[in-house]
C-alpha cells in the first residue's frame, strides 16, 4: 500500500470513528437518564483509538489532542466524573476541533488558536496537574513483560511499531530490547516490507491493564503480542531481552493474546455494520464490466433473432442466450449489491445539524430515524446528503415553532423530525416528517397572487397552492431567517432529487406538521429504460419517469389551444416534438407516438416517431463534447452496438411547459445564492 | 612548517534527507546498493533525516551487513542531529542490538549503543 493510500485508510477509518463518537454524545446528550457504562466505554475506546492511529500515523496534534479528550472520559469511565450535558457539549466541540485536524493534516495550524482555547477548556475540566500524565493515585506500580513481534503486514497497513513503543512508555518506566527473528540479509536480498525483528519490553507502570492491552489495540493479528504480569518478587535482573519467557508465548496461560482479544473487537465495533472496505473505483470497473456483459447479451439476443433461418443453430443460439440472460442478471445484481450502503450512512450528521440548528435558533427538536437499514447505492447516497441538509434547515426555520408556543398548542416542548427509509418498488422514499406548525395555505396563495404566479380568480385546491413552494425564489417570509428564508431551498431540492430520476412530493396539515416525499432510484448505473426512435436516432427514457405511451391520434390532440396541449381522459397535457426540439432532419412519420411522462405532480408529454421497447440501459458518462448539449443526460450502447442517448425529461419538460429558459435563468441564480448561503 | 599528505581514499558520503521510511526505502536500499558495490568507505550522513521507522533501521542493519560482506568501511553520521532517528534508536533499543551485530574483521567502536553528543561523529562501520 502506498502512503497516500494508507493516509486515506486513516482518515476514512479515524472519521469514521469521529462520527460514531458524534453520534453517541448526541445519543448521550439527549438522553434524559444518566449514560450507561456502555456508552461511556464505547466513548473512551472511540476516542482513545483515534488517539492511538493517529500516533501511529504520525498526526500528532490529533492524537494529542485526543489525549486530552481521553483524559477527561477517562474519568468519567472511573466514575469521578458524570457525563453531563455540559461535557457532552464539550465533547462535540472537540469532535468539530479533531475534524479540522484531521482534514487540515499540515495546514492543522490554521486551527492553533480554536485547538488551544478548547485544549485548555478540557485540562480545566480534567485538572491541569492530570490531564497528561498518566493515573498514578492510589494504583500500585506493576511490572508487565511485553513481547511484541510486528509481522510484515502490520508495515503494510501502515502502522509504525515505534508508535507502539512510544505509546507504551508513556504509561511508565519502559526498557526496550530488540532482537532478530531471523537474520537480516544484505542489501541485495532485503524486503524492506518485511520484519525482522521483535521487541522485549519490561514495563513499570501504575496504568492498569486494560490501558496496556489498548495500546495493542489495532494490531489485530498482524503482530504477535503477549503481556505478562509480573510478580513483585520477580527478579529485575531478568531484563527484557531474557529468555526467562516460554518458546511459544500463547502456551502461557499468563500471557495473553492482545490484538485478537474478542472483547476488544467486540467494543470497537460499537454495534456499527463492520465490512470490507472496497474502494470505489474498483466497484466502478466492476460495474463498467458487467455493463459490457450486459451489452454483449443484447448484441447476442439480436444475433439469434437474425439467424433464425438455421433452425437447430438459432434453437441453440436462444438458449444460450437465455442462460446467458439469466447469468447476467445474478450478475448484475451481485455487483449492485455490492455499491449499496445503508440509508445511515446518509443520514449521517444530520442529528447533529438538527442539535446545532436548534441551538442556534431557540427551539428544541430531535430527530427520529426509522428504517436506516434500507439500501442505497453509494453514489445516490451522497447526492441525497444536500437535499435532506437543505429540507432539515427549512423544517427548523419554517416549521417547528418555539418551545413556549408549542407548549400553548399543547404540543410536547421537543418537536421530532422523523426521518423514514423505506423500499418502494424500485425505488428508495425517504419521509421527513415534522410535527411543527405545517404549511400555512392561506399565506401561500396570498403570496403567490402577490408575485404573479397564480391567477387569483381560479381555484387552485390545497395541493397545488402547497406544490408552489417548489417554485424557484418562492418564499412566504418577508426577510430571510439565520437558517433559510431566502426563497432557496425546496426548489433546488426538488430539481437535484429530479436530476436523479427521482421525484419530491409533500403534505401538510396546518397545526400538525408537514411530511417531505423523497423517491429516488435505488441506483444510477443501470436503469431500466423506454428505448424510442425519432429520425434515425434511437433515445432512452427513464422507464421509471414513464407514466404510459399514446398513440398521437385526433382525438388526443387539442387543436383549439394557443399552447400544445394533449387531452388525456380529461387532462390536458402539455407536449413538445422531440425531433422539433433536437432538430432532427426529415419528415415525422403519419402516425406520431406520445411517450407521457411524470414528474413529481407534473405530467408532460414527448412525441416520438416510434416506442421500441424495454431496455435495461447501462449508463456511460458523456463526453466533453455532449456534456453540454441541454436535454442529455448520459449515454447508452444499443443491442446492435450503436449508441443511444438518455434523454434529460426534467429539461425537456421544461421546455413542454413553456418556461424553459425562464425557470432555468431563474434556479440558476437561485442555486447560486443557495450556495452563499 | 609541516606539511602531511592524506593517501586514504575520500568517503562516498550517502546523505539522507526527509523521509526516511517504509514508503521511501526502496530507493534507499537501491542506492546504498551502488554506493557499497563502488565505493571502499561508507559514509551514510542521517543528520537531515526528518521521518523514520523500523523499517530503516533495519535498512541499516542490513547495509551493515553487505559492507561486512564486501569488505567495506561503513560509518553512521549524525544520530544525534536528527531528532526522529535519535527518538527512534532509544525507543525500540535498536543501538543495544546494533552493538551486538556480528561484525567484519575491524574492530568496532560502541558509538551506535550511546550515541554521541557530538553531530557528525561517526560511527564505525565495523568492517
Amino acid at each position: 500500500m502506498t502512503d497516500d493510500r494508507v493516509q486515506a485508510v486513516f482518515r476514512e477509518e479515524c472519521g469514521e470513528l469521529l462520527a460514531h463518537v458524534e453520534e453517541t454524545l448526541l445519543q448521550a446528550e439527549q438522553s434524559q437518564v444518566e449514560a450507561d457504562r456502555e456508552q461511556i466505554d464505547d466513548l473512551f475506546r472511540s476516542i482513545h483509538t483515534i488517539k492511538g492511529n493517529s500516533s501511529m500515523f504520525g498526526r500528532d496534534a490529533l492524537a494529542e489532542f485526543a489525549h486530552r479528550l481521553e483524559s477527561l472520559f477517562e474519568l468519567i469511565r472511573r466514575g469521578e466524573r458524570t457525563l453531563t450535558q455540559e461535557v457532552c457539549s464539550l465533547g462535540l466541540e472537540s469532535v468539530d476541533c479533531m475534524k479540522a485536524l484531521l482534514d487540515g493534516g499540515d495546514r492543522a495550524d490554521a486551527i492553533t488558536d480554536r485547538v488551544s482555547t478548547l485544549a485548555k477548556h478540557i485540562d480545566a475540566e480534567v485538572g491541569a496537574n492530570r490531564a497528561l500524565s498518566p493515573d498514578t493515585d492510589g494504583r500500585d506500580e506493576v511490572k508487565y513483560r511485553i513481547r511484541f513481534q510486528p509481522y510484515s503486514t502490520l508495515f503494510e497497513r501502515g502502522i509504525r511499531p515505534h508508535a507502539l513503543l512510544e505509546e507504551l512508555a508513556k504509561l511508565g518506566r519502559s526498557e526496550v530490547t530488540c532482537r532478530e527473528v531471523e537474520p537480516v540479509p544484505p542489501l541485495n536480498a532485503l524486503d524492506t516490507s518485511n520484519s525482522y525483528f521483535e521487541f522485549r519490553i519490561e514495563l513499570e507502570t501504575t496504568a492498569p491493564r486494560r490501558e496496556v492491552e489498548d495500546v495493542f489495540i489495532f494490531v489485530g493479528d498482524d503482530a504477535l503480542v503477549s503481556i505478562e504480569e509480573l510478580s513483585s518478587d520477580e527478579p529485575a535482573e531478568s531484563g527484557p531481552g531474557a529468555e526467562s519467557e516460554k518458546d511459544d508465548p500463547n502456551g502461557d496461560e499468563s500471557l495473553v493474546e492482545v490484538g485478537a482479544s474478542a472483547s476488544d473487537s467486540t467494543v470497537i465495533s460499537g454495534g456499527r455494520t463492520r465490512t470490507i472496505r472496497v474502494d470505489v473505483e474498483r466497484l466502478d470497473q466492476l460495474v463498467n464490466l458487467v455493463g459490457e456483459i450486459v451489452t454483449l447479451q443484447a448484441r447476442m439476443q439480436q444475433q439469434s433473432t437474425d439467424g433464425s433461418n438455421d433452425r437447430a443453430r438459432g434453437g441453440v443460439l436462444r438458449d444460450l442466450v437465455e442462460q446467458m440472460g439469466r447469468q447476467v442478471a445474478d450478475l448484475r445484481e451481485s455487483a449492485m449489491a455490492l455499491r449499496m450502503i445503508p440509508v445511515s450512512d446518509t443520514l449521517d450528521g444530520l442529528a447533529r445539524l438538527l442539535r446545532d440548528l436548534t441551538l442556534q435558533c431557540g427551539k428544541m427538536a430531535r430527530l427520529r430515524t426509522v428504517g436506516t437499514e434500507t439500501e442505497i447505492d453509494k453514489k445516490m447516497s451522497e447526492l441525497l446528503k444536500d437535499p435532506l441538509v437543505h429540507i432539515l434547515r427549512n423544517a427548523v426555520d419554517h416549521g417547528i415553532e418555539a418551545p413556549a408556543e408549542r407548549i400553548e398548542l399543547e404540543k410536547p416542548e421537543e418537536a421530532t423530525i422523523e426521518i423514514v427509509a423505506e423500499y418502494a418498488g424500485t425505488d428508495v422514499q425517504l419521509r421527513i416528517i415534522d410535527d411543527g406548525r405545517g404549511l400555512d395555505t392561506a399565506a401561500i396563495r396570498d403570496r403567490a397572487i402577490e408575485r404573479g404566479l397564480i391567477d387569483s380568480s381560479v381555484e387552485w385546491s390545497e395541493r397545488e397552492i402547497h406544490e408552489l413552494v417548489f417554485h424557484p425564489g418562492f418564499s412566504t417570509r418577508s426577510s430571510a431567517g439565520a437558517l433559510s428564508g431566502r426563497g432557496v431551498g425546496l426548489d433546488v431540492v426538488r430539481k437535484n432529487i429530479e436530476q436523479l430520476g427521482g421525484s419530491v412530493s409533500i403534505a401538510s396539515e396546518r397545526g400538525k406538521g408537514c411530511e417531505l416525499r423523497l423517491r429516488v432510484p435505488l441506483t444510477l448505473a443501470i436503469i431500466d429504460g423506454l428505448m424510442i426512435q425519432v429520425g434515425d436516432e434511437k433515445y432512452v427514457i427513464n422507464l421509471g419517469l414513464v407514466d404510459e405511451c399514446l398513440r398521437m391520434t385526433a382525438d388526443v390532440l387539442d387543436r383549439s389551444a394557443s399552447r400544445r396541449l394533449a387531452h388525456i381522459r380529461g387532462t390536458a397535457v402539455p407536449y413538445l416534438s422531440l425531433r422539433s426540439y433536437l432538430e432532427v432532419p426529415g419528415e415525422a412519420p403519419d402516425t406520431e407516438q406520445m411517450v407521457v411522462v411524470r414528474l413529481g405532480e407534473h405530467r408532460a408529454g414527448i412525441v416520438v416517431d416510434a416506442i421500441l421497447g424495454q431496455v435495461q440501459a447501462v449508463i456511460k458518462p458523456l463526453d466533453r463534447v455532449c456534456r453540454n448539449i441541454a436535454a442529455v443526460s448520459g449515454s447508452t450502447v444499443t443491442g446492435d452496438g450503436s449508441i443511444a442517448l438518455i434523454l434529460d425529461v426534467h429539461k425537456i419538460v421544461e421546455t413542454a411547459d413553456g418556461s424553459a429558459h425562464k425557470t432555468r435563468a431563474t434556479s440558476d441564480m437561485n442555486i447560486s445564492q443557495g450556495e452563499a448561503v | 612548517m609541516s606539511a602531511t599528505t592524506d593517501h586514504r581514499p575520500k568517503p562516498n558520503v550517502y546523505r539522507v534527507t526527509g523521509d526516511a521510511t517504509i514508503a521511501t526505502l526502496p530507493r534507499i536500499r537501491d542506492e546504498l546498493l551502488h554506493v557499497a558495490a563502488t565505493s571502499a568507505h561508507i559514509v551514510i550522513d542521517l543528520s537531515e533525516v526528518e521521518q523514520s521507522d523500523i523499517s530503516f533501521l533495519q535498512l541499516l542493519a542490513s547495509t551493515r551487513r553487505t559492507c561486512a560482506d564486501l569488505g567495506r568501511r561503513l560509518d553512521v553520521h549524525g544520530i544525534d542531529s536528527s531528532r526522529s532517528i535519535r527518538e527512534l534508536v532509544s525507543i525500540t533499543g535498536f543501538g543495544t542490538w546494533l552493538e551486538d551485530l556480528p561484525s567484519g574483521t575491524e574492530e568496532r567502536s560502541d558509538s551506535f549503543h550511546e550515541p554521541a553528543a557530538s553531530e557528525h561523529r561517526p560511527i564505525e562501520g565495523t568492517v
